[in-house]
């Protein structure tokens, strides 16, 4: 039989491992990357499975299908909707109590299914027994035991995909009764009674506790977040010094080749310019600063999110959170913001209530992104962190500022909550999942893949186009002087007066598409030829800083106001995406920016005065 | 015999919730992990800074925010 594709639905709850069991089905031949840590959209890749092609549906981690939060609405409307030809429903073999009452409620809606109980090594260690001939009986679908360390069980897994979707079951013979939650609870208690067994050693869940105990205690739980952030920046930023010279060294000699390519080819002068000057040098800039740190930066918060460490750090601070009328995992968006703020954004639908998640998506920029790391790193490196152990003092400032920047978050979301209305509330209900042993090699490759590719593509899409038009300004004359000259002079007064100038003023806005291009800008702008100098370094960076009147003060507004204007335009996009308003991206924008020029002028001011 | 709020529960001791009078919304998410009348949880961990404490239900480790589980009651 060929010609139809089946769709086959990993449905589960939420930590359960779906998107393991989605990734070892699919490989690499996905649509969507994973982003949040949590599925939130319906992501898709496919399968080949006995020479045939499955198309993998992998829907958002839900506890029901009552259709409240939008995972589980987005759950249920595929459900629903597009009838897939085999759903599997994957358990927490260790909690199966409470995951069997959502495969229930699954198996009431559709029931060509079946189950796959996952973690089933994690489970043995913990000492539960399921026996899952029995289990099979008592719900009528077939039963695997998956571990993502075992590799045969997923060809067993694959082979049950194969029959139930193969299999010539009549359409839907399930009537959709009233589903009692309570009845059903006590249903699924009633199989596992029958099928479970239990040994007290219960190895995982002892070693999750001992953790915890040091994680979340009073007295070591939020240093240990700090040591870790700071670790992940210190790496972060040691990391990507020495590839990023290389790489910047690589684009220049080939920006030679260039020139000499385009000398054969009798390419006129102003062509030579717009391409190799002003695309492809902001081009190669945009990549050699800013893929190192990514691809460092990405794996190694994989990881932390893998190990199950990062709901900790929300339960850590909800306290903090609630008392500025915000959510506690909005701490999680805000460490995905520190990504990409596209991200954040996106990842803020895993918040339930709506005025909590807005407050998290109208404040998501204050976390700074990975465009606009590299701008603080440069800063900090050259004006305050220089000579020996600079590396170690680059990470200290750079988590005295993510502080600093969590507490603005923290102000202005109190601001918000108090100017939007309160909605019935949905409470704060934060699973704390076992800590689990990340895969190394694999998370690396897909945080590699998915992530630093996803925003570096981005970003480059965003920089081509970007260069030209900054060549473009800074090589047409009106007058006597460039466009570039005039829009920075339009702006010079007002930077002046916020301790900035109008190159930056003006980079900043040029740089909306994508952050990355603020400081090529500011270099462009001031190198007279109009082409953008090549960076060998950060003592080159300094002099032309300096030379154009830097001191200590620009470099502090600087950074406030890269960390406080109005978000990238794909961030905009995104937000009039989630918000579906316009007011709301507007607003998103205009509160950095006013918070950003407030701050500035306000040190600006006690700078002057002292 | 006594009933507390879950927020006060002692910690690491199982207590037998006996109401559950919060909101609607709230007690079906509550009850979607697993928490009903008659259910046993056990509050096992506690913030740095004094709250969410986190309880087990069923097997998971659920944190609750200490206004949210004030109209839960539990008998020790």
């Amino acid at each position: 039989m060929s010609g139809k594709k089946y769709t086959v639905a990993l449905a589960g709850n939420p930590n359960v491992g779906k998107s393991t069991i989605f990734n070892a089905l699919t490989g690499m031949n996905r649509h969507t990357g994973n982003w949040t840590g949590k599925t939130v959209d319906c992501g898709g890749g496919t399968a080949r499975i006995n020479g045939e092609e499955f198309e993998i549906v992998d829907l958002p981690g839900a506890y029901s299908l009552n259709s409240y939060s939008v995972e589980e609405k987005a759950a249920r409307d595929y459900l629903l909707n597009n009838k897939p030809d085999c759903v599997i429903i994957t358990l927490d073999s260790n909690r199966l109590e409470r995951n069997l009452s959502f495969a229930l409620e699954v198996l009431s809606l559709c029931n060509r299914a079946a189950v796959c109980l996952n973690l089933s090594d994690e489970a043995e260690k913990n000492g539960v027994n399921i026996d899952d001939k029995k289990l099979s009986e008592l719900i009528g679908v077939p039963v695997v035991k998956t571990s993502a360390v075992r590799k045969k069980s997923l060809d067993e897994l694959k082979k049950l995909i194969y029959k139930v979707c193969r299999e010539d079951l009549s359409a839907d013979n399930r009537i959709s009764e009233a589903f009692d939650s309570r009845l059903n609870h006590q249903l699924s208690r009633q199989i596992c009674r029958q099928c479970v067994t239990r040994s007290d050693d219960n190895k995982v869940d002892r070693r999750t506790g001992r953790l915890d105990r040091i994680l979340t205690s009073r007295l070591t739980g939020i240093p240990i977040m700090l040591c870790l952030f700071g670790l992940l920046f210190w790496l972060t930023a040691v990391g990507a010094n020495y590839p990023s010279e290389l790489l910047s060294a690589l684009f220049d000699g080939l920006k030679y080749r260039l020139y000499e390519l385009f000398e054969i080819l009798n390419a006129p002068d102003f062509l030579t310019g717009l391409l190799i000057d002003g695309v492809y040098t902001t081009l190669s800039w945009v990549v050699s600063v800013m893929l190192p740190p990514m691809a460092i930066f990405f794996p190694l918060f994989s990881l932390l999110e893998d190990s199950g460490y990062l709901p900790r750090i929300a339960f850590n601070l909800d306290s903090v959170f609630g008392r500025s009328g915000a959510h506690g995992k909005q701490s999680l968006t805000m460490a995905m913001g520190l990504g990409c703020n596209a991200c954040g954004v996106t990842g803020c639908r895993i918040i339930e209530g709506k005025r909590d998640r807005l407050i998290a998506v109208l404040t998501n920029n204050f976390m700074p992104c990975n465009g606009r790391f590299p701008i603080l790193i440069a800063l900090i490196t050259i004006f305050f962190a220089g000579g020996a152990l600079g590396s170690v003092k680059t990470a200290l400032i750079l988590v005295m500022i993510i502080i600093i920047c969590s507490a603005l978050t923290l102000v202005i979301s109190k601001l918000l909550s108090v100017i939007l209305k309160k909605e019935n509330d949905s409470g704060f209900v934060l699973e704390l999942p076992p800590y689990r042993k990340p895969q190394l090699g694999k998370t690396l490759v897909r945080s590699i893949l998915d992530r630093t590719v996803f925003v570096l593509g981005r970003a480059v899409m965003a920089a081509a186009p970007a260069g030209a038009v900054i060549w473009l300004c800074a090589n047409t004359t009106i007058g006597d002087i460039t466009v570039l000259e005039h829009i920075t002079g339009f702006f010079d007064p007002f930077g002046r007066a916020i301790g900035l100038d109008g190159v930056i003023v003006t980079a900043f806005i040029l740089g909306f598409p994508a952050n990355e291009t603020v400081i090529p800008l500011i270099i462009m702008a001031y190198s007279s030829n109009g082409v953008l100098s090549d960076f060998t370094g950060y003592s080159e960076l300094l002099g032309i800083l300096s030379q154009n009147g830097w001191t200590g003060l620009t470099a502090v507004c600087m950074m406030i106001m890269t960390v406080c204007h109005f978000p990238c335009s794909t961030t905009c996009l995104t937000i009039k995406k989630e918000t579906g308003s316009l007011w709301y991206t507007l607003l998103s924008m205009l509160i950095p920016t006013a918070v950003g020029v407030a701050l500035c002028a306000i040190v600006a001011a006690v700078f002057r005065a002292i | 015999m006594k009933i507390l709020r879950l927020s006060e529960l002692p910690m690491n001791t199982p207590a037998k919730v006996v109401s559950i009078g919060c909101d609607k919304r709230l007690k079906q998410r509550l009850g979607e992990l697993g928490l009903y009348e008659g259910e046993t949880v056990t509050a096992v961990l506690k913030s740095p800074l004094g709250q969410p404490r986190a309880y087990m239900i069923g097997g998971a480790v659920i944190a609750l925010r200490n206004s949210d589980c004030e109209k839960i009651k539990a008998e020790l």
